[in-house]
């Protein structure tokens, strides 16, 4: 199989990522939170390389710390919104005909709102927080997988070779464990790497509005908003938290996307 | 006279890879030239050529290509369009799917007209109309106002026959024009095909079908592997064929072949094991205590389990009332329950599959039927259909679409329950046991489906497929008994590592058939497994499930539209229609003396290969 140029790119900045998630302090070996007041606001050079903010922190280490923060808001978000898809769309795809109804019905409501309305809405009653910031993004990205999860569900579960299950004689736990769960799992993969991209956007988004992550934890969303008081003078300490966004959004959505073709081809 | 359509040297090339070599044919104005092959010997894109809709990453060459007065390869693509349009009409393949499911039918007749009739609105609607009465379409005024699913299949090919012969081409080309309808809507669009011809109408009549070729063509070019391996009139080809492959297509059509012949010559089964010639009484391993006496009938079938079987009653097959005592008998002996002296009970190692038979005296009797009534809504899909299937036999169910046949199989698989009746396995309720008791005891029946791959769980290789059906369930890697479970079916062992999706329709088929068997059915429900194979792959298909009933001792309740396969396959039959029995009894009976109507005209508009040469 031949990889193409953008799968590539995507793979190396996940792989970029990955290390910076787990491993900070091989890429950047500072520590985020030191201040240098003396040091603040300084434009990108070799010795800041992201350039530094207004307390004299350089940008780069923290991008880099923050990489964790995000990672994990944006996937436990995705893993939420799919685990209560995938209860969902079992729920409505093998339920009884009122179960189904009324699942379909919910799920229709929910969609009327805007996901991040949504999202606001629990963090209103929940209180801000980088945990309640996660499970919103979590609950407003749940509607439109569970959807996805029921139909792909349904698909299974109609489909001929379960009736040839029957037929042999196999029990409907054998057929939802061995037929219908590995064949949506596969799909569910495909969903999920769409969706960290959004999750992490999302998150970020919550707390660029000072929902999430608090200033001065390193957290891109949050060094975001930190920046944007600065925004017309000091551009590096907006540019890169935003960068990072947009790079690991676009290198796991482009991921997910050829996953999924390469699924329809083979 | 000059020919109408004269091609020379054709190819056709994809890429590197050449699909079409070497064709050269004419078709004179007024005439009817049928190309046969097999899917995949190149039939349908030399069609395609002809109209320039070979495809972009196609390059066609040719000496001469020419229609009429215009060369096809040099025109321009604003002449080929007119051609296409007026000149040369053009019914594909799957036309059940050509026509626009947003558009009305008088819409997509009436487009062509429009783009190159030049004729007024309301000139247009009145040569609609005209057109679809032409084309034999019930109530032309009301149909072009509908829509294509509101069309069955035969009323859709009619329509799309309308439109392409709205501007009257010299030239139609028809490809598998009647493949997958009914044979009496086959036999009315053959017909009207023919009426066409006879009214001028040139015709090239591409189908892998012979013998629906040889009821109009008066010339057939046999095509294989994109060359023509022989071409004549349809009288020559037919009664003295020089090719060892048209011999062989010959020799796979079903119709008017008795029960228990060979389709396929050896030649045309290189992937069947060198199988013993089995006698034509099969060796039933280890059941010694049958009773050796003919269990043909069963007239009296709610009888107690094993009582001995009553009498013959050889008249008892043509009744078709309700109710048991309707159920299929022939006079004929059964081919199964005969032990050759001295080799009953002697265990056959070789086969994985053989039927363990219990020690308990066997039933005769493996699936009995009685008053089946199924509703859908205000419809009765099935409605009082009773039989009884015994060991070793074949009870075929033919009807059209719609007849309820593939109700009744659902019936028997027990994936549908009767509204009224019961259907019993081996004397036990089975339709009336809840599920959790059917279970242990589905593994004695059997399916096998038209869409053979679709029933196979996409995930898995044919090996895990196998070992999933041997080990009930328990295992997904395949062992040596999946190996030899292949090798049964006529399958290399090397074909366990592979995709389903991968194989050709006809081994796909051959591994259904092999999950079928796998968990040792006693009755295996065949719902169309031939329909959607060529007839030379259909025929090694039919062979090797005659092989497995006489080596294991199978039942076949097989649904099939196809008269041929029909009769070629079963000891009894059923004709359903509507829901109902119509006529029932043994196979030879009914086909040699049909006593309904509806039998009559059934079996009057299956296709058989002419022994005459059409009239010219």
């Amino acid at each position: 199989m031949r990889l193409r140029a953008a799968e590539v790119v995507s793979l190396a900045v996940i792989a970029f990522l990955a290390v910076a998630a787990l491993a900070p302090f091989l890429l950047a070996p500072g520590d985020p939170l030191a201040i240098d007041p003396l040091d603040s606001f300084q434009s990108p050079s070799t010795a800041h390389v992201f350039g530094t903010d207004e307390s004299g922190r350089d940008i780069f280490t923290r991008v880099v710390h923050g990489t964790g923060a995000s990672l994990t808001i944006g996937l436990a978000a995705t893993a939420i919104g799919l685990g209560l898809a995938l209860v969902f769309g079992l729920l409505a795809g093998f339920g009884p005909r009122w179960l189904d109804f009324g699942t379909t019905r919910l799920l229709e409501v929910l969609f009327a709102f805007p996901g991040l309305l949504f999202a606001l809405l629990f963090i209103v009653v929940y209180g801000p927080g980088v945990v309640t910031s996660t499970i919103a993004v979590g609950l407003s990205t749940a509607p439109g997988y569970a959807r996805i999860i029921r139909s792909r569900v349904i698909q299974v579960r109609t489909s001929p070779y379960l009736e040839a299950s029957v037929v042999l004689g196999r029990s409907a736990r054998f057929r939802i464990a061995r037929h219908v769960l590995p064949n949506v799992a596969g799909s569910l993969f495909v969903l999920a790497t769409l969706g960290v991209g959004q999750s992490i956007v999302w998150a970020s988004s919550l707390s660029y509005l000072g929902l999430g992550a608090v200033p001065p934890a390193a957290e891109w969303g949050a060094m975001l908003s930190a920046g944007r008081t600065y925004i017309s003078s000091f551009w590096w300490m907006t540019f890169f938290p935003g960068l990072f966004i947009v790079l690991s959004a676009a290198a796991t959505t482009v991921l997910g996307r050829s996953i999924q073709q390469r699924g329809r081809e083979s | 006279m000059t020919a109408l359509l004269s091609v020379q040297n054709l190819s056709v090339a994809f890429g590197g890879s050449t699909v079409v070599s070497g064709v050269s044919f004419e078709v004179q104005p007024g005439e009817c030239v049928g190309i046969v092959g097999e899917s995949g010997s190149g039939k349908s894109v030399t069609a395609r050529a002809l109209l320039g809709l070979a495809g972009p990453r196609s390059t066609v060459t040719a000496d001469e290509l020419r229609f009429d007065d215009t060369s096809i390869a040099d025109a321009t693509p604003r002449r080929l369009r007119t051609l296409r349009g007026r000149d040369i009409g053009y019914v594909s393949q799957g036309a059940l799917v050509a026509l626009d499911p947003l558009r009305t039918v008088g819409r997509e007749i009436g487009d062509s007209l429009r783009l190159h009739g030049g004729l007024s609105a309301r000139q247009r609607q009145e040569r609609v109309l005209s057109l679809l009465a032409d084309v034999g379409m019930p109530e032309p005024s009301l149909r072009a106002g509908q829509r294509a699913d509101q069309l069955s299949g035969g009323l859709r090919q009619r329509a799309v026959i309308a439109s392409a012969i709205a501007l009257g081409p010299r030239l139609l080309i028809a490809d598998e024009p009647t493949t997958a309808l009914d044979s009496t809507v086959q036999a009315g669009i053959l017909d009207l095909l023919e009426r066409l011809r006879s009214e001028g109408t040139a015709l090239i009549l591409i189908s892998h079908d012979l013998a629906v070729v040889s009821r109009l063509a008066s010339r057939v070019l046999v095509m294989r592997g994109g060359r023509i391996v022989e071409t004549g009139s349809t009288a020559e080809v037919l009664t003295a064929p020089q090719h060892p492959y048209t011999r062989q297509l010959i020799a796979a059509v079903p119709t008017d072949r008795p029960r228990g012949t060979r389709l396929g010559a050896p030649l045309a089964a290189p992937v069947l094991r060198a199988a013993p010639v089995l006698p034509a009484t099969p060796v039933l391993p280890t059941a010694p205590d049958l009773p050796a006496t003919p269990v043909g009938n069963s007239g009296l079938a709610p009888q107690p389990a094993a009582a001995p079987p009553a009498t013959p009653l050889g008249n008892s097959g043509l009744r078709s009332g309700k109710g048991p005592d309707s159920a299929v008998s022939t006079g004929r002996p059964p081919r199964t329950p005969e032990f050759p002296k001295g080799t009953a009970g002697t265990p056959d190692e070789g086969l994985p599959g053989s039927p363990e038979f219990p020690t308990k005296e066997e039933e005769a009797v493996v699936v009995e039927a009685t008053g089946l009534v199924r509703r859908f809504g205000d419809r009765l899909a099935v409605d009082g259909v009773s039989f009884v299937l015994e060991r070793g036999r074949t009870l075929g169910v033919v009807g059209e679409s719609g007849s309820g046949k593939t109700t009744v199989a659902r019936l028997v698989l027990a994936l549908d329950r009767p509204d009224a009746g019961e259907v019993r396995i081996l004397g036990e309720p089975w339709s009336a046991a809840p599920e959790r008791d059917r279970r242990d005891r589905r593994p004695l029946v059997g399916a096998i489906y038209q869409d053979a791959l679709s029933s196979f769980d996409p995930r898995l290789t044919v090996g895990a497929i196998l070992a999933d059906a041997l080990s009930g369930g328990r295992s997904r890697r395949p062992d040596a008994a999946v190996a030899r479970l292949l090798g049964q079916v006529g399958l290399d062992p090397s074909v366990a590592g592979r995709r389903p999706r991968l194989l050709s329709g006809g081994q796909q088929q051959r591994v259904a058939i092999a999950r079928a068997i796998a968990p040792r059915p006693r009755v295996i429900v065949c719902d169309e497994p031939v329909s959607s194979l060529d007839v030379s792959v259909q025929a090694q298909v039919l062979d090797l499930l005659d092989e497995l009933q006489r080596e294991l001792g199978l039942s076949y309740l097989f649904i099939t539209h196809d008269l041929g396969v029909v009769r070629h396959v079963s000891d009894e039959v059923l004709v359903m229609r509507e829901g109902r029995v119509v006529e029932r009894g043994a196979t030879e009976a009914v086909f040699t003396a049909p006593q309904h109507d509806y039998t009559r005209r059934l079996l009057a508009s299956a296709p058989r290969i002419a022994a005459a040469p059409p009239r010219a």
